[in-house]
C-alpha cells in the first residue's frame, strides 16, 4: 500500500510540474502574441521579435531616465541567469526564463514592471517592439 | 489505493478555501472604526517588499505615509507606481495604522 503510494507520488509530482510549466509557457506565448500584434500595428514592416535586439536593449545605458537607474543591468546585472539586486538590496530572481520559469506569464505583473522600470530607466514607456525583444531574449537564455 | 491523488485533491480544496478566506478581509466594522485588515497587510508587504524591507505602518505618521503614497512616481529615485486600487488599499492600511492613525490611537487609549 505504502509502496504503491510512493510509486505513484513521483509521476504525479512530475506531471504537476510539467503541467504548470506548460501553463506558464502558454501565458508567455499569449503575452508575446499581444505584443506582436501591437508591434505590427505600430509598424507594418514588423517582422518578428529579435533576441539579439533584446540583448542590446537589456545592456544599453540610458540618460533619459532617473539618474540612479541608467540601465536594466543596474538591478538585474549583466548576467540575466544570475539573481539581481534592488537598490535597497533585495534579491531579484533571475530574469532568464530557464532560471525563473514563471517569468513573463502574468500579464498584470508584466505590465506593472515594464511600466515602472521603463519609466525609471528610459523616462518613458517601452514600445511593444522593445518589450517583445526583451522577453524573447530572456526566454531564450 | 490512489492515496496521493486523494491527498492532492484535498490539498487543492484546502488551498482554495484558504485563499477565499484571505480574500474576505473585512475593512470596516461596527461603529466605523477601522480594524486591521490582514489581506491589506499582506498586499502591502507583497508590493513594498518587492524592492525593500517593508516598514511597519506605526513607523511613520499619517501625513508622511500620505505623501509617500502620492509620490510613488519618484520613490527614492525610482518609479514605483501601483494600479490605483492597489495604491489606495495600501494607503488606507498605512494611514489607519500609522503612528498617529485611528487604530494606533485606540490601542494607546484605555
Amino acid at each position: 500500500m505504502k509502496r504503491t503510494a510512493r510509486r505513484l507520488a513521483a509521476p504525479l509530482v512530475a506531471l504537476a510540474l510539467v503541467a504548470s510549466a506548460a501553463l506558464a509557457g502558454g501565458g508567455r506565448t499569449a503575452i508575446l502574441a499581444g505584443l506582436a500584434a501591437a508591434a505590427k500595428q505600430a509598424d507594418p514592416q514588423f517582422a518578428g521579435f529579435s533576441a539579439d535586439r533584446g540583448r542590446q536593449f537589456f545592456l544599453a545605458q540610458h540618460i533619459e531616465g532617473k539618474i540612479d537607474t541608467p540601465s536594466c543591468t543596474t538591478c538585474h546585472t549583466k548576467d540575466p541567469t544570475a539573481a539581481g539586486r534592488t537598490r535597497a538590496l533585495k534579491a531579484i530572481a533571475p530574469m532568464a526564463v530557464s532560471r525563473t520559469p514563471d517569468r513573463f506569464t502574468d500579464p498584470a505583473k508584466v505590465d506593472k514592471w515594464f511600466y515602472r522600470n521603463c519609466m525609471s530607466v528610459l523616462g518613458r514607456e517601452c514600445t511593444a517592439l522593445e518589450k517583445g525583444d526583451f522577453i524573447t531574449y530572456l526566454a531564450g537564455l | 489505493m490512489v492515496r496521493p491523488a486523494a491527498a492532492l485533491g484535498l490539498a487543492l480544496v484546502l488551498g482554495l478555501a484558504a485563499r477565499t478566506a484571505a480574500a474576505d478581509g473585512v475593512g470596516y466594522r461596527g461603529s466605523g472604526a477601522v480594524t486591521p485588515m490582514p489581506d491589506e497587510k499582506l498586499e502591502m508587504e507583497h508590493e513594498c517588499g518587492a524592492c525593500h524591507a517593508p516598514f511597519p505602518p506605526e513607523f511613520l505618521p499619517m501625513h508622511a505615509w500620505w505623501e509617500i503614497m502620492h509620490e510613488l512616481d519618484n520613490h527614492m529615485g525610482e518609479v514605483a507606481t501601483l494600479p490605483e486600487d492597489t495604491r489606495a488599499k495600501i494607503q488606507a492600511y498605512l494611514l489607519a495604522n500609522a503612528s498617529d492613525g485611528p487604530n494606533t490611537e485606540r490601542r494607546h487609549t484605555r
